[in-house]
């Protein structure tokens, strides 16, 4: 390449690694976050199942 | 609480209720002298392991450049400890119940709070600052207007106090209180902290031409002053019910 | 008071919002790749022509980092708006279903704070060669990051869940008003050690503003989007607690009563045994004390029953 290109353009190799690392470092908080929140959303149908068992349960008890 | 009797029928004026809180909490104090001495001591302390910290500094380096922040650093340690002592002994002996109880008006108890923490910042302050010079400014050419840093000083504490008195009254009553009102307190007061520096340094140094620094310095903190104490002032109510 | 997913009208664009936004800030950055112009940076030794312009300086890649790294930024800080909104109206009518839009907001708070500290973090660190500078910028969004998990430390520390929802939506207010303060001050106070280098975006050429702007909306678009669904699984999430927290007080007054039950049935069949007692048994009989407590009928008495 001719060498006064090589000089305009001699940053961006260089700076790459830390682009892509900034574009995926973003995705990668939001993603995390979406994350926790299918995590805690899991656990909360769970719970809600199991005391809507517990409920269920207890108003059979009481009926006998 | 003897001044507040149960049948009084005419309540006191908001000065009035002000300055009996007051005079409560300074009266308190100069009896037991307690948090004044431990924050005098806790500030010595300071003073040694920064001693031991610039034992290697040497003559070449220039204490005097970093001689502003230094002594905030010390002023917001102290801080710290002076802010949580301060409602030790209100939520030991119960006597934060006993205020509420009366007819007093949130936002005063927050003033003679703030302003109580304030003398006893100044009072801490007066006897560390001299201490702060003798230790490690001695040697040092000081520039001619070193006595400037009052300025900020002030600024500077009333803003600590302010702030800090709303944060304490949050974090008394939790778990790890004094860690708890380190990690509310120094990231709210840091823009505080950074403009007071600035101002005291320039100061220290005395360069001719850097003394709009002082000014723009003084003049933000000032403003950072207003605001948040006004909006701790308006948000005190909520912090202090039962 | 509690939160129902499909009432507000507004949930039927998060959806759309959520789709919407992705696809802005995937048009922006592509633009961005292809299309915008690189910025200019260093000065060459000589000029160059290229594509039929003359070329003064190098031309950088890492300035890229700006079109995703203010979007997020003006995002987050547009999210804890929010927080703060809801923390004033907790704080005005004491409905605690505004605690949980609050904890939400500051929680998309910290996932953008987060993304801003990394953007910014690694551009720096390619501009300066260090891992961090105390630059206006960085400073600012640093003090941000702490205010925020100040907050969340905060309310774990709290207990009783009236006084946490108060006290968080206190010092969410008190943060939100000190970040711009924190974002004015570090500009306006020069800092006499490290020449603070403004990077002036100002008047942008059309080709660099539009993709700026995609990535600005679709973004925000992609921010709320977010909240409303993290809204959605946090107010179940709360329901269910405080159910749970309900049958847990059932059950302890439930227990309660029986025990009570009990103690009153041992009573009353340790005043039977006393009356019998006090002609022929010895004193620890159960009995000799109605009133206490303890009075446990001995277990080799023949008349306790249960």
């Amino acid at each position: 390449m001719d060498p006064i290109l090589a000089e305009v353009y001699s940053t961006v190799l260089p700076a790459a690694p830390f682009v892509i690392g900034a574009y995926v470092g973003i995705w990668i908080a939001l993603a995390a976050y979406v994350f926790v929140l299918a995590r805690r959303s899991k656990r909360t149908e769970r719970d809600f199942d199991a005391l809507r068992q517990a409920l269920a349960n207890r108003e059979e008890k009481l009926e006998h | 609480m003897a001044d507040r009797m149960p049948g009084n029928e005419h309540r006191p004026s908001k000065f009035a209720q002000y300055r009996a809180l007051l005079a409560k909490d300074l009266r308190q104090e100069i009896r037991t002298r307690e948090m004044l001495t431990s924050m005098v001591v806790y500030a010595l302390l300071v003073l040694t392991v920064y001693g031991a910290a610039l034992s290697q500094v040497g003559d070449r380096v220039q204490v005097v450049a970093f001689a502003g922040g230094m002594l905030w650093a010390l002023i917001v340690f102290t801080s710290l400890l002076g802010l949580n002592r301060s409602f030790a002994h209100e939520t030991e002996s119960g006597c934060l119940e006993g205020i509420l109880l009366a007819p007093v008006d949130r936002s005063v108890i927050f003033l003679a709070k703030a302003t109580s923490n304030l003398v006893f910042l100044t009072v801490v302050e007066l006897i560390c600052v001299p201490l702060f010079f003798i230790f490690f400014l001695s040697g040092a050419e000081l520039a001619p207007t070193t006595p400037m840093i009052v300025l900020p000083l002030v600024v500077g504490t009333v803003g600590v106090a302010g702030v800090g008195t709303l944060l304490s009254t949050m974090t008394i009553d939790t778990r790890g209180r004094d860690v708890l009102l380190a990690i509310l307190l120094i990231p709210v007061i840091f823009p505080l902290l950074y403009a007071c520096v600035s101002a005291c340094s320039v100061a220290f140094v005395g360069v001719e031409g850097t003394f709009g620094t002082f000014w723009t310095s003084l003049a933000v903190a000032a403003a950072y002053d207003v605001i948040m104490v006004a909006a701790a002032w308006g948000l005190y109510e909520f912090v202090v019910e039962g | 008071m509690t939160y129902k997913a499909n009432q507000r009208p507004l949930d039927a664009l998060v959806p759309v919002a959520l789709v919407l936004g992705v696809a802005l800030v995937i048009v922006g950055v592509v633009w961005t790749f292809t299309l915008a112009p690189l910025v200019q940076g260093a000065e060459l030794s000589e000029p160059v022509v290229i594509a039929g312009q003359q070329v003064t300086t190098k031309l950088l890649l890492s300035q890229k980092i700006f079109y995703l790294h203010v979007p997020v930024a003006v995002s987050s800080f547009a999210v804890m708006a929010f927080a703060a909104f809801w923390s004033i109206r907790l704080l005005m009518t004491g409905d605690r279903a505004f605690d949980v839009r609050a904890k939400t907001a500051m929680e998309v708070t910290l996932v953008f704070v987060a993304a801003t500290m990394i953007s910014g973090d690694l551009w720096t660190c390619f501009e300066w060669g260090v891992w961090w500078v105390w630059e206006p910028r960085l400073t600012t969004y640093f003090i941000l990051t702490l205010l925020v998990i100040g907050y969340f430390i905060l309310r774990n520390a709290i207990e009783d869940p009236e006084r946490r929802a108060r006290f968080s939506a206190v010092f969410c207010i008190v943060a939100f008003v000190d970040a711009p303060i924190s974002f004015l001050i570090t500009r306006l106070v020069p800092s006499s050690i490290h020449p603070v280098v403004f990077r002036t975006d100002s008047g942008l050429p059309p080709m660099m503003l539009i993709p700026f702007l995609l990535g600005l909306f679709g973004m925000l678009l992609m921010a709320f989007a977010l909240t409303r669904i993290a809204l959605a699984i946090n107010a179940r999430a709360a329901e269910v607690e405080e159910l749970k927290a309900r049958l847990e007080e059932q059950d302890a007054q439930a227990q309660r009563a029986a025990a009570q039950e009990a103690l009153d049935r041992l009573r009353a069949a340790g005043v039977r045994v006393s009356d019998s007692a006090s002609s022929a048994h010895t004193p620890e009989v159960v009995g000799s004390n109605p009133d206490s407590e303890r009075s446990v009928a001995a277990p080799d008495s023949p008349s306790k029953e249960v």
